[in-house]
């Protein structure tokens, strides 16, 4: 586990950083950014990468801010997985983040990981990206040329690979105020515990309506999806019909969901002409499975928060 | 001796101050991993592996890694065989004309698996080496490969090896006895089933590594060549070393140290550890190779993978009349030194477990295969047989109506029935395998478990499911007369020394390597002396310091060690005696200026632990997820020196034979290609994997094979909870007429055998 020879670099500013990416793109230099280093040292010592320069960016406090704006939330890209676990405007605003930080890596991996780090990776089996994606989160994005800011969807591109081009750097993610509803059940990889399938689910109730559902998987497509075809479905019931049919969970009112919901799915990969992932534990078509499944049971629990009393949950 | 002693190598090991192989150097010398540092420090080897599962090598270039910065030396094969360095040690015990093909250190001509040692980059740091080694340019012509031994057994199957009498078998044996025909004849029921125990890595916490370095020049009969190797056999290593390097065994120093988990894969000695052992000779300075966990998949021995197609006959009463049937088992690419002795004195002969089964037909068939080779891992034969025989015995339940734990009752040995020759020829000394089922049925309490499963069904949806076995585990053998440098029929041997400060030291000839050994002799030497074991100093693992010894594997060194250890505590005592000293033996020590007696084990009869497990389970039918609620494993290991370290290998235990049945499965493409060769993909239980609480009971019937009525029990929870847990999955799926899935129970396995059975 030894890597290959590379520089080191240690950015003073954000101005600098920027500016020597920006160098390095002109000529052609394979500079990679280091955050938390989570997947990129292990990648390196692996030598699956190889840059010849690792600019370090864990000086740059002015990515380090989580900032409430009314309901919205920015969080900068070196905020630390553990600093949202500690942050009670994402425990009690957003549950579907707080659920997905229980049951991602270890507490020596949260404490180092970036979320700006986790999105630029674009890793195809990540907790964060379903749950952003569900809560229609946007990427800020910086270089020399200025600042632009993309919809998460449209950042992720494939397995390891994002809209990010080399000058730039991902300095926040915006997460606008979501409704209570919301929730993330992942099955982890036996071996990884990153998810061989994961689902958030985010609920709109009004009343005994069902206004709005949205939906996005991780571990089974070449990057994290969304569908929306569950709302079109589920919006025909009924609140307390669809917890009637929730309640009875696996057992009953289990594989009709799984069924539609897996269904949604395969369209959805179909239609971006996505190969499903697989390896030895799972299949394509077994993770596909899980989705939905996982999908069906983040619902039931994201419908049971839409109906606490805030702060509280089941 | 009984006590639950807190085991006193723990707080160096636990606080980092234990001293495995890569905390070490040779004596004034220091790493040479720094620009300038002086010459004669320590240098680094990388090992270049094939990346091919099975081509001919059309040509070796190290001419650019030679060239490269810091590198001092490139080895090849023609650089051993200039050398006379080889082959590999290997096939012991296995049939007159067996296949085994000569193992080479370095691969020539041909590599037969993916990871097969090419060449040795030596340079003045680890990652010089590992940047080198990207320039060691080898071409390979690929072959056609095979890796499951079925598949390696079948005609047509690319063949790895020439010379054989069948392609890739290297044997077959036939286990014989009784008339198994006229039984299933007979038989009112007849259970057949193809059953799997997959290929599986150790992965020890520490993986493998070796540091070597020469003093003066052992080759011209002056000074020794010292090996540091983290092994469970440094006596073995050494006899082995000096077969291969032409030394004479005095020139050689085995140190093992600390050795962080072996389970069996640290007892072969491998072609990278020679290979660098070859280079330090060579260049004349120190050279440390440790095995990266990546390559531990590639490079270290895997354990199991046999195929099993075994029938079963039971009488209308519930009456096992025989066992027929074949049995293929991987042995790799070459044979390791214990692959024959694994299936044929191990898996064959323990099938019959616990049962009066008269008649056997059984025959085993070793196969080479594209993989690596297979060594001993946790169990090395018995969980295999057990797992083979109580997936039968539970199917027979099925067959008959019977209650599995009433089938298991109505063909047990009787306690009073010892010692009982099994029909495969085995002794077994004492037993009682009743109470033992008993004791365990009580702690299961199967009639709650019935109210629990209608509660989960309610509450989760979940199956719960219900599953038990027993087992029989053999212990302590000691290898036949003369085996690797023993003394024929001497077996292992002690040194008990008190000096006359009142001070004793026991020097043994079994390596622990994490069993507690230090504390479980210190113990014993501390009861048969009549001192405090404070005063009691355990010395193992160093061919200087350790009188000989096989070493410490299958679960031996309670039943070999602790008798040489009984023998020199009774010698020393009976100096005391015979020259009128006082007692306590400290005072006697003290008047005759220190006592000392070398005593052996007189090679003592194996002995045969049982145990009976149950395992609960919930299945989750809309994933197919396999939770282990509960494990139940009772134990029966004879007199017991330590619970404290018999409930410690009965829980590691678990957890590997959990492993097994839930998660792992060292598994290749269709080109030979391993798909799993880190932890990222390979799936080893994690601590939540585990059940709550683990629920370890004994009850004892000593042994009287041996002076201290002792039992080996390295390997029972191993063999106990594999098919308790698969039979308990099999009884949560019981409402879907699922009968038999192989191992390992993944999500996706049970629940497309769900789906299926809708």
């Amino acid at each position: 586990m030894f890597p290959a020879d590379f520089a080191y670099a240690r950015a003073g500013s954000l101005a600098g950083a920027l500016a020597q990416l920006d160098a390095a793109a002109t000529a052609g230099d394979n500079v990679k950014v280091l955050a938390g280093g989570q997947s990129l040292l292990p990648m390196m010592k692996l030598r699956l990468a190889t840059p010849a320069t690792l600019l370090d960016i864990g000086d740059l406090a002015e990515l380090k801010d989580i900032a409430a704006d009314g309901g919205q939330l920015r969080i900068g890209a070196l905020a630390t997985y553990r600093d949202l676990q500690r942050d009670p405007r994402i425990t009690a605003g957003f549950p579907a983040i707080a659920d997905a930080l229980t049951v991602l890596a270890d507490p020596q991996v949260r404490a180092r990981g970036t979320v700006g780090g986790a999105l630029a990776h674009g890793d195809p089996a990540a907790d964060l990206p379903p749950v952003l994606l569900a809560l229609n989160a946007r990427v800020t994005i910086a270089s020399r040329a200025g600042t632009r800011t993309v919809a998460l969807e449209d950042f992720l591109r494939g397995v390891f690979s994002t809209d990010l081009a080399d000058d730039e750097l991902v300095t926040a993610v915006t997460v606008p105020a979501a409704p209570a509803g919301q929730a993330y059940e992942k099955f982890a990889h036996p071996a990884s515990h990153l998810p061989l399938a994961g689902a958030c689910t985010v609920i709109e109730v009004q009343g005994k309506a069902i206004t709005g559902t949205r939906v996005a998987v991780t571990g089974i497509a070449p990057r994290a999806f969304r569908i929306d075809l569950p709302q079109r479905d589920l919006a025909s019931r009924s609140v307390s019909a669809l917890r009637a049919e929730l309640a009875d969970g696996d057992s009953a009112g289990g594989p009709e969901l799984d069924a539609m919901l897996a269904g949604a799915l395969e369209a959805a990969m179909a239609a971006a002409g996505a190969e499903p992932l697989a390896d030895q534990h799972a299949s394509g078509p077994f993770r596909v499975h899980l989705a939905a499944v996982m999908a069906r049971r983040a619902l039931a629990r994201a419908l049971s928060r839409a109906d606490a009393p805030a702060g509280a949950d089941e | 001796m009984g006590t639950a002693m807190v085991r006193r190598e723990d707080p160096a090991l636990l606080t980092g101050r234990g001293q495995y192989v890569d905390d070490v150097d040779p004596p004034g010398t220091q790493s040479g991993g720094t620009e300038g540092s002086p010459p004669g420090g320590t240098l680094h080897a990388f090992v270049v592996r094939s990346p091919v599962a099975h081509a001919r090598i059309a040509s070796v270039d190290v001419r650019g890694a030679r060239a490269a910065d810091g590198v001092v030396a490139v080895l090849t094969a023609a650089d051993l065989d200039a050398a006379g360095v080889g082959p590999m040690p290997g096939g012991e015990g296995m049939p007159a004309g067996a296949l085994n093909p000569p193992f080479p250190v370095l691969a020539a001509g041909t590599v037969m698996w993916a990871g097969q040692p090419v060449a040795l980059v030596v340079a003045r740091t680890p990652a010089l080496a590992a940047d080198a080694a990207e320039l060691v340019d080898v071409t390979y012509d690929e072959l056609p490969a095979v890796t499951s031994p079925l598949a390696a057994a079948a005609p047509g199957a690319p063949v790895l090896h020439d010379g054989g009498p069948e392609g890739n078998v290297s044997f077959r044996a036939r286990l014989a006895a009784g008339d198994a025909d006229a039984a299933f004849a007979r038989a009112a029921h007849r259970v057949r089933q193809r059953m799997t125990s997959q290929r599986i890595a150790p992965v020890t916490l520490e993986p493998r590594g070796v540091l070597a370095w020469v003093r003066g020049d052992p080759r011209a009969g002056d000074g020794r060549l010292e090996v540091r190797l983290p092994t469970q056999r440094p006596h073995g290593s050494r006899r082995w070393l000096s077969a291969m390097l032409g030394l004479p065994p005095e020139r050689i120093h085995v140190v093992a140290g600390d050795v962080g988990g072996a389970f069996g894969a640290k007892g072969p000695i491998y072609p990278d550890q020679v290979a660098v052992i070859f280079a330090a000779l060579t260049v004349g300075r120190p050279v440390k190779w440790i095995e990266e966990r990546g390559e531990s998949f590639l490079a270290t021995t895997h354990g199991r993978d046999q195929v099993a197609d075994l029938e079963m006959a039971v009488a209308a009463d519930g009456r096992i009349t025989a066992l027929r049937g074949v049995v293929h088992a991987g042995f790799g690419a070459y044979l390791t030194p214990n692959a024959p002795g694994s299936l044929l004195g191990r898996l064959g002969p323990m099938l019959p477990q616990g049962y009066r089964i008269s008649a056997i037909d059984v025959e085993l068939v070793g196969v080479l295969s594209n993989t690596p080779p297979i060594g001993p891992y946790r169990g090395a034969g018995r969980p295999e047989g057990a797992y083979f025989c109580e997936r039968l015995v539970d199917l027979a339940a099925t067959a008959t109506g019977l209650d599995p734990a009433e089938l298991r009752r109505r063909n047990f040995i009787g306690a009073g029935e010892f010692p009982y020759t099994t029909c495969t020829g085995l002794v077994y000394d004492s037993g009682d395998y009743q109470a033992g089922l008993q004791e365990m049925l009580t702690r299961l309490d199967r009639t709650a478990l019935e109210t629990e499963r209608a509660r989960l069904a309610a509450a989760t949806g979940e199956l719960l499911g219900v599953g038990i076995a027993s087992f029989v585990e053999p212990g302590g053998i000691t290898p036949g007369a003369g085996h690797a440098g023993g003394a024929p029929d001497a077996g292992d041997q002690a040194t008990v020394t008190v000096s006359p400060s009142g001070a004793v030291t026991v020097a043994v000839g079994t390596s622990g390597h994490g069993q507690g050994h230090e504390t479980a002799f210190a113990q014993l030497a501390a009861d048969l002396l009549g001192v405090p074991c404070e005063d009691v100093t355990v010395v193992f693992g160093d061919t200087d310091t350790a009188p000989f010894g096989y070493g410490t594997f299958g679960s031996r060194s309670a039943v070999a060690g602790g008798t040489a250890i009984y023998r020199a505590c009774q010698a020393v005592l009976e100096a005391a005696k015979r020259a009128d000293a006082p007692l306590p033996v400290a005072q006697a020590a003290a008047r005759l200026g220190g006592l000392s007696a070398t005593a052996a084990s007189g090679a003592p009869p194996e002995t045969y632990a049982s145990g009976s497990y149950g395992c609960v389970v919930a299945v989750d039918p809309a994933t197919g997820a396999v939770r282990v609620l509960r494990v139940v494993a009772v134990d029966d290991c004879g007199v017991v020196i330590n619970p404290l370290l018999v409930e410690g290998q009965v829980h590691g235990a678990i957890a590997q034979g959990l492993g097994q049945a839930l998660c792992e499965e060292v598994a290749y493409d269709a080109a030979g290609q391993p798909l799993a060769a880190s932890l990222m993909d390979y799936a080893v239980p994690f601590a939540e994997s585990m059940p709550p609480l683990l629920e370890s009971y004994l009850v004892c019937t000593p042994s009287p094979a041996n002076p201290l009525g002792v039992k080996g029990m390295g390997e029972s929870g191993t063999i106990g909870v594999t098919p308790a847990l698969v039979n308990a999955v099999m009884d949560a799926l019981r409402p879907y007429g699922i009968t038999h899935l192989d191992m390992p129970l993944t999500a996706e396995k049970v629940w497309t055998a769900i789906q299926a059975a809708r």
